[in-house]
């Protein structure tokens, strides 16, 4: 943050003197920090649209009651099943189809977005909350302290992390939060490590030394002076933790072992679809498209914050 | 060396034990009574009661520990619930087909990625690169076991070239193994690709070059050798993520493995069989990473280990 900060004030006091000499020069105009990475970011198209894609889906994701054309969980018994008793392609009524219930796949999906995102994001933020601690306690505190939470980190990339998140479904019994908390356990070891090795490079850092040698206490140093360095990273790990995230509640979900029915997640639409499978293969490739969609567009965005935030880590 | 292998294996009986402590902890952090819970809903108390006794499940939770503690030492992991049968039992029984599809997966990913890898990097901004590169981040992108199903639609159910699932010759085995191994060499054939290209401009190329080597030779001989190195660091990183995609392949294919047998558990509410395999997983994959830091120390002579 303020590489680019120094940058301008170092600009702006040259530039006011080039004024005196040459008034035909255009200084140029002051621009914040979230300026400039919107200015980068907005160059890669790529990331952009899939931005774009993203907050198309939160809209709709936040907007389901309004939006979905029926309710999630009625059963067209007469009309959304065909002859046979099973699921309708998709067609003029139900846009994408029904389910083996007769339900409308369409508002299922919205419904079913409302769930998965919310928690993704609240399964982030926890990891996110989580790395910084261990990353932030890790590197500003003493070696012993760093030396133990390492060897936790060592051990959470050394177990085997889908069993253990089946053990902890199954013994704390599936609901919403127990969802969230298991998805989380397993997605801050690595941005911990990554957020330790900046911390440990920013605390020999020169700015550092200055406010120390000026009587700043330590954890005004950590929170006012190092933090912001570490905002970056923090905010391209946010999207880059999403996918492993959204993965994890899927797969459960998938094994019936998510969010408990009648509430839709994407992952146990692809379960419910999967009895229809060769009749039906949109139950299953609809969800599955929208999983993967919203996965795409954030390792997209995630890269475009990367090139947008740290050009120095460009091609990365 | 033998001392550095000693110590590795110290460290992984350590995580054992971590593990075996914390599987423990949860489950009687946990509200769930897992004799309720397994005679079902309509026992009486004293039938729930008689399994709870022939559980052991009725005595203080440190006595509890320490005799699963010994007997794991011993190796005994204890009873499956469901199956009423010692789960180091079923878990060998069922280790060799997991052990066969991990290996398949292993070599197809190898003999996959790495040419993607080099053409990729010699041939940049080519059709093969930008396929490469849309293909890996789609492969990051998709889950395992929805990948896993659209194979399953196409090569088994439409075209009918495979059988749709179960254990046999090779033909079982192609769909599961491409299941995971196709992400898997796309993946890694794009981070060794920027490895190359990162080491591009270093000194040794410029010389490879200058002396004449077609790009070719230079990636092949001297670019290769030591991108491979950080994508084997990678790989001791990604092996618990790889264990879960294999499980859920397992899965739906029935490939009859530990991945299957242990999400099969999860279902049935077997928590000696989870534990079990959660075990038995980082006993896995504290091994496999052994041999990555191994082969690592052997390819590359800067890092190999004293004593």
């Amino acid at each position: 943050m303020s590489t680019a900060e120094i940058g301008q004030a170092v600009q702006g006091a040259t530039s006011s003197r080039t004024v005196l000499a040459r008034p035909d020069t255009q200084p140029r105009p002051a621009v914040s920090w979230w300026g400039d990475v919107w200015r980068r970011f907005r160059r890669q198209r790529l990331s952009l649209a899939a931005a774009v894609v993203l907050i198309a889906m939160a809209l709709l994701a936040l907007t389901a009651p309004i939006v979905a054309p029926y309710d999630p969980a009625e059963q067209f018994r007469r009309d959304g099943l065909s002859a046979l008793g099973e699921p309708l392609a998709p067609n003029a009524r139900f846009w994408l189809g029904t389910d083996g219930l007769g339900r409308d796949l369409l508002s299922r999906l919205l419904w079913g977005g409302r769930i998965s995102l919310a928690i993704g994001v609240s399964a982030t933020t926890i990891v996110m909350a989580t790395a910084l601690l261990v990353g932030g306690g890790a590197g500003f505190a003493g070696a012993k302290t760093d030396f133990l939470l390492m060897r936790l980190v060592d051990l959470m990339i050394s177990v085997p992390q889908f069993f253990v998140m089946l053990l902890l479904v199954v013994v704390l019994q599936p609901g919403a939060w127990v969802v969230v908390l298991v998805v989380s356990l397993f997605g801050w070891p690595y941005p911990a490590r990554v957020f330790r090795s900046q911390i440990l490079s920013l605390k020999e850092a020169d700015f550092v030394l200055a406010a120390r040698s000026l009587g700043v206490p330590e954890r005004r140093i950590f929170l006012r002076h190092v933090l912001p360095h570490l905002l970056p990273l923090v905010t391209v790990y946010f999207a880059l933790s999403m996918p492993g995230v959204i993965f994890a509640e899927a797969s459960l979900s998938f094994l019936g072992l998510g969010v408990p029915p009648p509430t839709p997640s994407w992952g146990a639409m692809i379960q419910d679809g999967l009895q229809y499978y060769r009749a039906a293969p949109w139950l299953v490739l609809f969800p599955g498209l929208a999983i993967t969609l919203t996965v795409v567009s954030f390792n997209l965005v995630a890269s475009g914050l990367r090139e947008a935030m740290d050009p120095a880590q460009r091609g990365r | 060396m033998v001392g550095y292998i000693l110590r590795r294996l110290v460290w992984i009986a350590i995580t054992l034990w971590g593990v075996s402590l914390l599987t423990f902890g949860m489950l009687f952090a946990g509200p769930t009574d897992a004799a309720r819970a397994l005679s079902g809903a309509r026992a009486q108390a004293a039938s729930v009661e008689l399994l709870r006794q022939r559980l052991g499940l009725d005595r203080p939770v440190h006595e509890q520990y320490l005799t699963y503690l010994s007997d794991l030492v011993r190796g005994d992991l204890g009873e499956s619930y469901y199956f009423r049968r010692p789960v180091t039992d079923a878990l060998r029984e069922r280790f060799p087909a997991t052990a066969q599809l991990a290996l398949t997966i292993f070599v197809l990913a190898v003999a996959l990625g790495v040419p993607l890898g080099v053409v990729s990097a010699v041939r940049r901004g080519g059709v093969i690169d930008r396929t490469l590169m849309i293909t890996g981040l789609v492969a990051i992108s998709i889950p395992s076991f929805l990948f896993g199903l659209l194979l399953l639609y196409a090569f088994a159910f439409r075209l009918k070239l495979f059988p749709v699932g179960g254990y046999g010759g090779i033909a079982h085995l192609i769909l599961p193994a491409l299941t995971v191994a196709l992400p898997w060499a796309a993946w890694y054939g794009i981070v060794l690709r920027s490895n190359m290209l990162d080491s591009v401009s270093l000194d040794f190329a410029r010389t490879a070059a200058a002396k004449g080597l077609s790009p070719w030779t230079i990636a092949w001989r001297h670019l290769l050798p030591n991108a491979l190195l950080s994508v084997i660091t990678m790989l001791g990183m990604d092996l618990a993520g790889l264990l879960t995609g294999l499980a859920l392949v397992e899965y739906i294919f029935g490939w009859p493995g530990i991945g299957w047998q242990a999400l099969q558990a999860a279902q049935r509410f077997d928590v000696p069989m989870i534990m079990g395999s959660v075990l038995f997983g980082s006993l896995l994959i504290g091994s496999a990473n052994l041999l990555v830091d191994l082969v690592y120390g052997w390819l590359d002579p800067r890092v190999r280990v004293m004593g």
